[in-house]
């Protein structure tokens, strides 16, 4: 058999075994080299293991521990009772003379005695408030979102509203984004060891027409910020049973499902819903699943961190692969028109003494740097990329904000040759100068002007910014 | 069964019980990993963090049933993290060090495996995962939408685009070689 040949049949048996899953798997573990642990992966494991203490944390189970006391009391209080009971057929006198149970046995021989005093019934409005592990009539808060209503349509479908309030523009890139369009938080219902997705979100009912946004004021035009963004889910809930049996937990997840990304995922809020009472209580499920929840100092370090009133809007200006830095801008609609461009300046007490543009920007848009080529290679480096996932162009994708302002940005997404720039500056020390202005990466318009003097710090600061708004949390 | 008898013994304090637990899981551990990072050290920091993790969250875990889908999310965590750690540096170790004591018939079969790794690293990372997930480390598709947060129909469907998306890249590949 020749090469060609050869060759021939590996693609021959390639094809059959991708169409086998038992002989793809093989192939698979074989030549992801995943077969056998390596030896340090292994010493490691074994490493920390005798690291760690002699005993895990035993978990108290307080609950448990309740019950299995009450049980004794309550047996032993049946045997006492029992007693009791043998000792009123022989000596009425001496049962009926027991300070607290006298009464009782009074009224078991013949009722001389009134009733014994009732209890007071207890209420939701009475002066015992609920404790905390305990369901609920709606709302319930969690985390900043308000669980509204859970409630069963005409069509058997459950439908579920939530609020989430509105803290600065920034907070809306918690909510989902797909295909431009806000369309809600992804809601998870587990229903009798069922997970069942949403199949319909209804847009947040504080949309705001574009035609009432008056274009002269450009991206200042703010929108009712005391009003909070309502959103409704409806889940479809056939074979999983009668969901009024047990308890239903409500997941919100701060990433559509769509997201090519999922495995990032953290959890807005949680909730337990009793649909039989219509009650509910914050729940925590989503720990035993390995979830994390989202937190105001989570947000910080993420990429939620988004839509501002200026025209320019810097998110992220974050060190990638190969050397390159990637910086995303926002430009609103007002700002459409101007030719940007992107230049460093060395500094030196303030004072520009150098600068340098990115004359790549244009090979870039091109297509042609070595590290831009078809828009899959480009997700390998950006884990929250999904606009690139659709193998559209890397630069110049719209993403409207219509919900709140009817403004349209335009994102651009610069990879900056870093690598270059300290070849040209040797005497850079990378990180540091561009954490202490020394170096800066500038926005500039078409004059040369600067439209954003430092854009490593601008989008430092739009995070503390988005930090201080992203959660409700006290 | 067996597992869900361990992770209750080590709920109730037992070490060694957790030890053979993360023992039994160990394959498991490192294909995940694996379809992260590449870099040994990468390797080796996850999985450490995860174990660490595990050992402290197990005795939180309310259903032992969930053990498995709750292991690989936690070093699923880790690899992210690590990840967004990394965002700033810059590792001058990835190249490969060359190892004059190996043998002919090994330096071509590394060559080669190394080609198909390339192929596989062309795919994304998610490909990657959902691929190891399902067909190596035996989870059902349930599982894999329970662990990502996803639609069991969207697994079946990236499940069904990894497998062509590697069949493609490893053709590409190999007529590649064909034509040097």
């Amino acid at each position: 058999m020749n090469r060609k040949q050869a060759e021939k049949e590996t693609s021959r048996s390639l094809r059959r075994s991708t169409r086998q899953a038992g002989a793809f798997k093989r192939r698979l573990a074989e030549e992801l080299g995943v077969e056998e642990v390596p030896r340090s992966f292994h010493d490691k494991i074994q490493e920390t293991f005798a690291q760690l203490p002699d005993e895990l944390r035993v978990k108290k189970k307080p609950f448990h521990s309740f019950l299995k006391g009450a049980s004794w009391a309550m047996a032993a209080a049946a045997a006492a009772f029992v007693i009791l009971l043998g000792l009123n057929t022989l000596s009425p006198q001496f049962t009926e003379g027991l300070p607290g149970l006298g009464a009782v046995f009074t009224e078991l021989n013949g009722g001389h005695t009134s009733s014994l005093p009732s209890e007071p019934s207890s209420s939701l409005t009475g002066s015992n408030p609920p404790a905390e592990d305990v369901y609920r009539v709606l709302p319930l808060v969690d985390n900043g979102i308000t669980l509204m209503d859970a409630s069963f349509m005409d069509d058997g479908r459950l439908r579920i509203t939530a609020t989430i309030p509105y803290m600065g523009r920034e907070s809306y890139s918690l909510l989902c984004y797909e295909d431009d369009t806000l369309y809600g938080s992804t809601a998870r219902l587990a229903v009798n060891g069922n997970f069942v997705y949403s199949d319909e979100t209804q847009a947040p009912s504080t949309e705001v027409d574009p035609s009432e946004v008056d274009p002269s004021q450009g991206s200042d035009q703010q929108p009712d910020e005391t009003k909070p963004c309502e959103i409704t889910w409806y889940f479809s809930l056939k074979d999983v049973g009668d969901p009024r049996t047990s308890p239903v937990i409500l997941t919100l997840f701060e990433h559509p499902i769509s997201d090519s990304l999922a495995s990032t995922n953290r959890v807005l809020a949680e909730f337990a819903i009793d649909l039989a009472t219509g009650s509910a209580k914050i729940s925590t499920a989503y720990d035993d699943e390995g979830y994390t929840k989202i937190t105001p100092q989570t947000c910080m370090g993420t990429d939620h961190n988004s839509w501002a009133s200026s025209p320019y809007l810097l998110t992220r200006c974050n060190p990638i692969d190969n050397g390159y830095y990637r910086v995303d801008l926002f430009c609103a609609q007002d700002a459409l028109g101007e030719e940007v461009g992107m230049e460093f300046y060395r500094y030196s007490d303030d004072t520009p003494v150098g600068s340098l543009a990115i004359s790549a920007m244009s090979e870039l848009e091109a297509g042609e740097s070595p590290l831009v080529g078809e828009p899959e290679e480009i997700t390998q480096f950006d884990l929250y990329g999904s606009w690139f996932s659709d193998g559209q162009s890397f630069l110049w994708q719209g993403v409207t904000d219509p919900d709140r302002t009817g403004i349209v940005y335009e994102h651009d997404v610069f990879l900056v040759p870093l690598g270059e720039i300290y070849s040209i500056w040797e005497d850079s020390a990378v990180n540091e100068d561009l954490v202490d202005g020394s170096i800066r990466i500038t926005l500039t318009g078409e004059g040369g002007q600067f439209l954003v003097k430092d854009v490593f710090q601008t989008v430092q600061e739009n995070c503390r910014n988005a930090a201080g708004r992203c959660s409700t949390s006290p | 069964m067996r597992t869900e008898y361990l992770v209750k013994k080590a709920q109730r304090g037992s070490k060694d019980a957790f030890v053979k637990l993360i023992e039994s899981h160990e394959a498991a551990l490192y294909r995940v990993a694996r379809a992260f990072l590449s870099r040994k050290q990468d390797l080796e920091d996850a999985v450490q963090e995860a174990v660490c993790r595990a050992f402290s969250k197990l005795p939180d875990l309310r259903d032992p049933g969930l053990f498995d889908t709750w292991l690989t999310r936690i070093m699923i965590n880790c690899c992210v993290d690590l990840q967004r750690l990394q965002r700033g540096s810059f590792p001058i170790d990835v190249l490969p060090v060359d190892d004059p004591n190996r043998t002919w018939d090994e330096f071509t079969r590394e060559e080669e495996s190394w080609d198909v790794r390339q192929a596989l690293s062309e795919l994304s990372e998610n490909d990657q995962l959902i691929l190891t997930l399902f067909y190596l480390n035996e989870l059902s598709i349930r599982e894999i939408a329970q662990i990502l947060s996803i639609k069991e129909n969207a697994v079946k469907q990236r499940l069904y685009r990894g497998r062509q998306r590697f069949e493609k890249i490893y053709l590409q590949h190999e007529e590649e070689g064909g034509a040097l």
